[in-house]
C-alpha cells in the first residue's frame, strides 16, 4: 500500500526545518484527517441513520454548530439532511456504514477530499478573524463548535480545540493555497510550523 | 508675518525633533506635529493650488476636512497623492511636496487659468465648443492640455511595498468618535460590560479636548476617562482609525492607518489594516465640522477655520499669524479669539450678530480682544497670502450696510457654524432634517433603530450636554444588546465656559456681500473644487436647481471634500436663489468612503500571489519537478507542456500529440469537474437534467450526456458512470463544475423537490489521469491489478474497480483524445504515487506525459467539442449534437431550444475547417464567403484551433453560417485584430479518424 501524501507534505517539511520554535505565538501544522465520510438522507433522515449513529454512540442528529465526539469518532450536521462522520479508525466507520437502512441513506467517502490544517497559539485569537468573518470569541464561538465558512474564499470548515487551537478541514485540491494564506495572515505575529506526518489510511471499500 | 511656533505649551514633544522636508526644503518638526503644523511653524503658508485656477491656497483646517493642504508624500513606491497634509502625523524622515502645480507651488504657470476663468465657470465641461475652425476639432485639441491643467495629485505607478491585511471585528457597541461624546458613550457601555470598539481617527482619544490649551480643566477629566477605558478588556481602542463606511446589517468599514506615522512599517507588519466591523449597537460620535464663511477672497493663504487656529495655537503650540482677524457668527470662535490674545497675538474679533451674550463680550474685552458686534469681514485682502481684510457692519442677511474699512491683518480665521458630521448616518439610507435655530443639518431622530448620535453629531449643545448625551447614548445601546451591568455615573464635566455651545444664538450668516447683494470678489463656496458662489448662480441660471443636478454641474463637494465645508453653504446659496428654505433644497446623498482610503487597503493582502487562491491537482508537484509550464484553467494551475531540450510550445505539443498517436501518452484530468449524485431517484435526476436518456443505463456503464440550460442552450457535457443502484459519479468541464453543481442543487431545492438525490461534489476527493495512445492497454495491463481490461472485458464507455501498486482505483474506458484511451480514477492523496507507478511502468511503452495544449490539439483533430464552443451561445443544432436529444422525454431546456430562433437554419452551424498555408487561424477571426464583401460580422467564427500532426497542416473548428451545407467551400478567415486573412476549406469537424476505429480498438 502506497502513502498518501498531502499536498502540504513539502511545504510543511521545509518549513519546519526553519521554524521549529514551540514558542511561537503560534503553531501551524498539519493533522492526520483519518477517514471522513458524508452521510445524508432526505426526510426520513433522522429515522434513517439514527441505526449508524447508535452504532457509533451518537444519540440524535445534534445541532448545527457542535462538534460531537464518541469514542474517537466526530459527528458534524452540516446540513438539516448531512451529517459528517470523522474517524481515525476506518473500521469503525464501515460497521457503523453497515447499519445503514437500505436506500435510505447515501453515504460518501470525502477521506481524500480534505486536509487538516491546526492552527494553535496564543495568537490564534488574533489570527483567526483575519481568516474568516466569524466572531471567535469563546462565548460565542465556544470549544468544540464549529461553523462552515470561507477562508480566502474557499469553502472550509473550522472546529474550535480549546481556546487557542482550531482546525481547519480544506479541501484538498486548495490547501496550498489556504495553507500559504494562513502562514501570510499569521506572518505579523510570527509563527512555528510544527511537522506532524499524517497518519497513513487507505481508503475504504467503495460503497 | 509670521507663523512662528511659540516657545512654550502645545502637545508636541520638544525633546524629539523630526528630520520633515517639504519641496525639498527641510522643515522643524517634533514628534506630536501634524506635517500642516510643521508647515505652519516654519511659516510655509503657500502649500498648494487650487484645483481648476491654481490659486494659491494654504492651511486651512487642522482635521479631514481640509480642502487645500493635499501633497504628495513619501517616495517611490511608497509615494501617496493627495495626502491631506493635517491628517498626516510627522515623522523622521517624512518627504512632502506640493501637487498639482508646475514648477513649483510658488511659481505655478497654470496659475494662468485665472486669466481664463471668465471660460472655464461652472458646467463647461459638460459644453460642446464649436469653432474656431471646422467642427469640435479644435477644442478636441486643447481638451487634452485642459484635463491636464486641472486635477489634483498624480498616482505612483511603482509596486507598493507595504503589506496590508483585512480583519473582522465583532462587538456590541461600536462607538464612533473619540471625542467628549464618544469616550463618554464607551465608558458606559464598557462599565456594564458590552464589547465595545472605540474608533477614533486621531492618534490620540480626545477629540476637540486637544485643542485646549494645556492645562485645562478637561485635561484632567480626559485623562481620566482614558486611563478608566484602558483597565477595560472589554473595549478595544482603535485610534489613528476612520470608519469610512456604514452598510446594512450594522457593517462598518474601518481603515485603521497602523503604521503610517513612521517611514516604513516593521518587518511583515501592515501599513494599514482594514477592518469589517459588524456590530450590535452604533453610538455616533463623529462631532461636528466648523463651516467656512463666504466672503470675496476667502480662499486666500491665511484664512482659516477659527477651531482649527485653535489647534494650531493649543495642541501644537503654533502661532499661525500675529495680528488676526476672527470672524464668526456664534459662540465658539470666542475660544479662539481668547486663545490668541493670550499668545501675544493682536485679536480683532468681528461678530456678524447683532447683540453678542454679555458673558462673552466682557471676557474677551478683558482678555484684550478688540471686539466688533454687527460686523463681517467683506474681503480679504493680500496676493500671496493673507494682508489685510475689509471688515463692514452687516445686515441680518450678511449685506453690508456701511462702506468697509481695511484692516492689516495677517490670518483671518473664520466660523460659521459648525455642521454635525452625520454622513455615516446618511449612509443608512437617511435624509438629515435641516435644524434652522441651529443653523445645521441634524439627524432625523431614531430612524436608525440600531444607531444613536451624540454630542455635536446632533447638535446637542456644550461640552456638560455631549458628555451627559454620550453617556446615556453608550448606556441605552448596551441595554438594547442584553447586558446588565450598572454603568454607574456619567462622569462629571469639566467647568463649562461660557461659548462652549456654539447652537447657541447662531445667526446665520450665508454668503457676505456688499451693498449690492454682490460678493467683493471671488467668493469661494467650494475650496478644494473652485467653486464660487458665480458658480451657483450660473447653474441657477441654466435651470440646475435641483440639489443632485447642483453638485454634478458645479463639482461642489466632490473629491476629498465630499461635502464637509461646502455642502451647507452651497445649499443656502441656492435656497437663497431660489427663494427656497435650506430644508427645501435638501442636501445630496453621502456615500462611502466617508474620508479618502487607499486602494492598498481594501485590497488587503489579497495581492501578488495571494491575489486568489489557486488551485493545485494532487499531482501538481511531479508536473513542476519534470519541467512542465504551467498554465492557468479558471482557478486551477495545469501543465501546458513538457518542453524537451529548449522546444517552444508549439514545437512541444506537436511533439507531445503526435506521440500519443504513435505510442502512449499520460495526462493529467483531475481538474474534470465530479460530482456525486446519489439516491433512489438518481436516474430520474440525471435523465431531467441530461438531454439523453439514463434510466436504462447498467450498473458499471457509463455514457456522454450533455445539458443544456432553461433557455434551450447547451450548458455543458460530460460523462456519467452508473458506480451503484442509486449511485453515480458525473463529470463535467473543468470550467463548469461549480456552475453544474450550483444548477444542480438550485434545481432539486426548488423544482424538484420530489426527488430523492443529494449531489456533493468529489472533484477534490478524485485525482483522475488519462492514459492515452494505441499502447494503452498494453501498458495498462501491465500494472492494474485485480481488474481484466481487455478489449472484450472492458469495452468503451465501461468502467472497472482494479488496483495500482495497492491503491483502489476505478479505471473508465473513455477517449477524449480518439485513441485507445482510459480514465483512471485515483483517491486523489493517492494521485501522484499512481501517477508516478504508471510513469515507471511505461518506460517499455515509451510513455511520455502531456499537457493542455497537446491535449486540446488532440480534440479538435477529434471534432469533440469543449469550452471554446460550449460558451453559452450554442444551441444542440449548431453543434451538431442535435442527435443526442431524447425525443421520449422532457429535460431542462427541452421546450426552449426550439424557439424559432435557435432553430433558425441559418444559424452558423459546427464546421471543421482545413487552413492553408502555414500560418494557422486564430480563435475568434471571422468567416466570410471567399468572393464578397468583408463588411459586419461574417457568416461565423473561428472557436478552435491548432496544428494537426496526424494531417500534417493547420486545422480548426468553428461555426459556419449553413455549414453542413457548405462542405468543401473555400471561405476566408479574417483575423481584423491582427490584420491577416487566410483561406480555408470547410470540412467536416470530425478531421481524424472519423468512425472513431481507433478509440475503440
Amino acid at each position: 500500500m502506497l502513502e498518501r501524501r498531502s499536498p502540504l507534505a513539502d511545504l510543511i517539511e521545509a518549513s519546519a526545518a526553519g521554524m521549529h520554535d514551540q514558542h511561537a505565538p503560534l503553531i501551524l501544522g498539519e493533522q492526520a484527517l483519518g477517514a471522513l465520510w458524508q452521510v445524508a438522507g432526505w426526510q426520513d433522515f433522522e429515522t434513517a441513520v439514527e441505526p449508524v449513529l447508535s452504532v457509533l454512540g451518537f444519540a440524535g442528529l445534534g445541532d448545527h454548530r457542535s462538534v460531537r465526539v464518541s469514542a474517537g469518532t466526530e459527528c458534524y450536521r452540516i446540513a438539516p439532511d448531512r451529517i459528517l462522520l470523522r474517524c481515525l479508525d476506518v473500521g469503525v466507520l464501515s460497521a457503523a456504514l453497515n447499519k445503514a437502512p437500505p436506500g435510505r441513506l447515501a453515504a460518501l467517502d470525502l477521506s481524500h477530499a480534505r486536509i487538516v490544517i491546526r492552527v494553535s497559539g496564543e495568537a490564534t485569537v488574533d489570527l483567526m478573524p483575519r481568516l474568516a468573518p466569524l466572531d471567535f470569541a469563546v462565548p460565542t464561538f465556544p470549544i468544540d463548535s464549529f461553523a462552515q465558512t470561507g477562508i480566502h474564499g474557499i469553502a472550509v470548515l473550522i472546529r474550535r480545540l480549546s481556546e487557542e487551537a482550531f482546525d481547519l478541514l480544506v479541501p484538498v485540491t486548495w490547501a496550498v493555497s489556504v495553507w500559504e494564506w494562513v502562514c501570510e495572515n499569521a506572518r505579523p505575529f510570527g509563527y512555528g510550523v510544527e511537522a506532524s506526518p499524517p497518519t497513513s489510511l487507505g481508503s475504504l471499500p467503495h460503497p | 508675518m509670521t507663523a512662528s511656533r511659540l516657545p512654550t505649551g502645545g502637545r508636541i514633544d520638544r525633546s524629539k525633533p523630526l528630520s520633515v522636508t517639504f519641496d525639498g526644503r527641510p522643515i522643524d518638526a517634533f514628534a506630536g506635529d501634524s506635517l500642516a503644523s510643521a508647515l505652519l511653524a516654519n511659516d510655509e503658508i503657500l502649500v498648494g493650488r487650487s484645483f481648476k485656477y491654481h490659486r494659491p491656497r494654504g492651511v486651512f483646517s487642522a482635521g479631514v476636512e481640509e480642502p487645500n493642504a493635499l501633497v504628495h508624500l513619501r517616495t517611490g513606491g511608497r509615494h501617496e497623492p493627495n495626502a491631506r497634509a493635517t491628517m498626516v502625523e510627522a515623522f523622521d524622515g517624512l518627504v512632502a511636496n506640493a501637487q498639482n502645480a508646475w514648477p513649483s507651488v510658488r511659481l505655478d504657470v497654470r496659475a494662468a487659468n485665472q486669466l481664463l476663468a471668465p471660460f472655464i465657470g461652472a458646467g463647461f465641461y459638460y459644453k460642446t465648443f464649436i469653432g474656431p475652425f471646422r467642427g469640435t476639432r479644435f477644442w478636441m485639441f486643447c481638451e487634452r492640455f485642459i484635463r491636464r491643467a486641472a486635477g489634483m495629485g498624480s498616482p505612483g505607478t511603482l509596486e507598493d511595498p507595504d503589506r496590508y491585511e483585512t480583519v473582522n471585528l465583532f462587538c456590541d457597541v461600536l462607538v464612533v468618535g473619540g471625542g467628549p461624546a464618544g469616550l463618554s458613550a464607551a465608558l458606559a457601555a464598557g462599565r456594564a460590560g458590552a464589547q465595545v470598539v472605540l474608533v477614533e481617527q486621531d492618534a490620540q482619544l480626545g477629540g476637540a479636548l486637544l485643542s485646549a490649551p494645556i492645562g485645562d480643566p478637561s485635561d484632567a477629566w480626559l485623562e481620566a476617562i482614558r486611563s478608566e477605558l484602558s483597565a477595560m478588556s472589554n473595549v478595544r481602542v482603535l485610534t489613528r482609525a476612520t470608519v469610512f463606511g456604514a452598510y446594512d446589517h450594522d457593517v462598518y468599514g474601518v481603515v485603521e492607518r497602523v503604521w503610517d506615522h513612521v517611514a516604513a512599517a516593521p518587518e511583515g507588519q501592515p501599513r494599514q489594516r482594514f477592518a469589517v466591523v459588524r456590530t450590535k449597537r452604533t453610538v455616533m460620535a463623529t462631532g461636528a465640522i466648523e463651516r467656512p464663511l463666504v466672503f470675496g477672497g476667502n480662499d486666500r493663504p491665511g484664512v482659516m477655520l477659527a477651531g482649527a487656529v485653535r489647534s494650531y495655537v493649543n495642541r501644537y503650540a503654533v502661532l499661525p499669524g500675529r495680528h488676526m482677524v476672527v470672524a464668526t457668527n456664534n459662540d465658539s470662535a470666542y475660544a479662539t479669539a481668547r486663545d490668541l490674545a493670550a499668545a501675544g497675538a493682536d485679536v480683532t474679533l468681528v461678530d456678524a450678530r447683532q447683540t453678542v451674550p454679555d458673558e462673552l463680550a466682557s471676557q474677551s474685552r478683558a482678555e484684550g480682544v478688540d471686539l466688533r458686534p454687527g460686523c463681517a469681514v467683506l474681503s480679504a485682502k493680500g496676493r500671496g497670502r493673507v494682508a489685510g481684510a475689509v471688515i463692514a457692519p452687516v445686515s441680518e442677511e450678511g449685506r453690508a450696510t456701511a462702506p468697509g474699512k481695511t484692516i492689516a491683518c495677517d490670518l483671518i480665521a473664520v466660523s460659521g457654524g459648525w455642521s454635525p458630521t452625520l454622513h455615516l448616518w446618511s449612509q443608512r439610507q437617511q435624509k438629515p432634517v435641516f435644524d434652522a435655530e441651529k443653523a445645521c443639518f441634524v439627524p432625523a431622530g431614531d430612524t436608525v433603530p440600531t444607531m444613536t448620535c451624540a454630542g455635536d453629531a446632533r447638535a446637542a449643545g456644550g461640552l456638560a450636554t455631549a458628555i451627559a448625551d454620550g453617556f446615556a447614548a453608550g448606556e441605552n445601546a448596551v441595554i438594547a444588546t442584553g447586558a446588565t451591568n450598572a454603568a454607574g455615573h456619567v462622569p462629571e464635566a469639566p467647568e463649562p465656559w461660557p461659548g462652549d455651545d456654539w447652537t447657541r444664538g447662531i445667526a446665520p450668516l450665508w454668503t457676505v456681500t456688499r451693498a449690492d447683494g454682490k460678493p467683493a470678489g471671488k467668493a469661494f463656496v467650494d475650496l478644494q473644487n473652485d467653486v464660487t458662489t458665480s458658480d451657483i448662480d450660473l447653474a441657477h441660471r441654466e435651470g440646475y436647481q435641483a440639489v443632485e443636478h447642483l453638485k454634478r454641474y458645479t463639482t461642489t463637494g466632490m473629491a476629498t471634500d465630499q461635502g464637509k465645508l461646502s455642502n451647507v453653504n452651497a445649499l443656502a446659496r441656492m435656497a437663497q436663489l431660489r427663494d427656497a428654505e435650506i430644508a427645501d433644497v435638501g442636501t445630496t446623498t453621502f456615500r462611502p468612503p466617508y474620508t479618502p482610503i487607499t486602494i492598498g487597503a481594501l485590497a488587503g493582502n489579497e495581492t501578488g500571489h495571494h491575489f486568489r487562491a489557486t488551485r493545485l491537482t494532487t499531482i501538481d508537484e511531479w508536473h513542476r519537478e519534470h519541467g512542465a509550464v504551467m498554465t492557468e484553467a479558471g482557478a486551477w494551475l495545469r501543465p501546458w507542456y513538457y518542453p524537451e531540450a529548449g522546444e517552444d510550445v508549439r514545437a512541444a505539443y506537436v511533439r507531445e500529440a503526435a506521440h500519443v498517436r504513435q505510442h502512449v501518452g499520460i495526462v493529467d484530468v483531475s481538474t474534470l469537474g465530479k460530482i456525486a449524485v446519489q439516491g433512489p431517484d438518481a436516474a430520474e435526476f440525471l435523465n431531467r437534467i441530461y438531454i439523453n436518456g439514463w434510466k436504462t443505463l447498467p450498473v458499471g456503464r457509463l455514457r456522454y450526456g450533455v445539458m443544456l440550460r432553461e433557455d434551450g442552450f447547451v450548458f455543458d457535457d460530460g460523462a456519467t458512470a452508473r458506480l451503484g443502484e442509486h449511485d453515480y459519479f458525473m463529470s463535467t468541464t473543468t470550467a463548469n463544475a461549480a456552475p453544474v453543481l450550483a444548477f444542480a442543487e438550485r434545481l432539486l431545492q426548488t423544482a424538484w423537490t420530489d426527488l430523492e438525490v443529494h449531489v456533493t461534489s468529489i472533484t477534490d476527493q478524485w485525482a483522475a489521469i488519462a492514459v492515452a495512445g494505441p499502447k494503452a492497454r498494453d501498458l495498462l495491463a501491465t500494472v492494474v491489478g485485480d481488474a481484466d481490461l481487455s478489449r472484450e472485458a472492458l469495452p468503451n464507455n465501461h468502467f472497472t474497480h482494479g488496483r495500482i501498486s495497492g491503491v483502489e482505483v476505478r479505471v473508465h474506458r473513455m477517449s477524449y483524445s480518439g485513441e485507445l484511451a482510459y480514465e483512471i480514477y485515483v483517491p486523489a492523496l493517492f494521485g501522484r504515487a499512481v501517477w508516478e507507478a504508471l510513469i515507471a511502468a511505461g518506460g517499455p511503452f515509451n510513455l511520455k506525459p502531456y499537457g493542455t495544449e497537446a491535449m486540446g490539439a488532440l480534440r479538435v483533430e477529434k471534432g469533440h467539442v469543449a469550452g471554446p464552443e460550449l460558451e453559452g451561445r450554442t444551441t444542440l443544432n449548431d453543434l451538431r449534437l442535435e442527435g443526442f436529444a431524447s425525443t421520449k422525454k422532457p429535460f431542462v431546456g427541452s421546450v426552449l431550444r426550439n424557439r424559432p430562433a435557435l432553430t433558425d437554419a441559418d444559424r452558423p452551424t459546427l464546421v471543421g475547417l482545413e487552413i492553408d498555408g502555414e500560418v494557422g487561424a486564430l480563435p475568434g477571426s471571422l468567416l466570410f464567403a471567399a468572393a464578397g464583401p468583408t463588411e459586419g460580422r461574417g457568416e461565423g467564427w473561428v472557436s478552435s484551433t491548432t496544428y494537426s500532426p496526424a494531417l500534417g497542416r493547420n486545422i480548426a473548428m468553428g461555426l459556419l453560417k449553413n455549414g453542413p451545407s457548405r462542405m468543401g467551400e473555400t471561405v476566408r478567415v479574417v483575423d481584423f485584430v491582427g490584420d491577416r486573412t487566410l483561406k480555408a476549406t470547410v470540412v467536416s469537424h470530425h478531421f481524424f479518424d472519423p468512425e472513431g476505429e481507433r478509440q475503440n480498438a
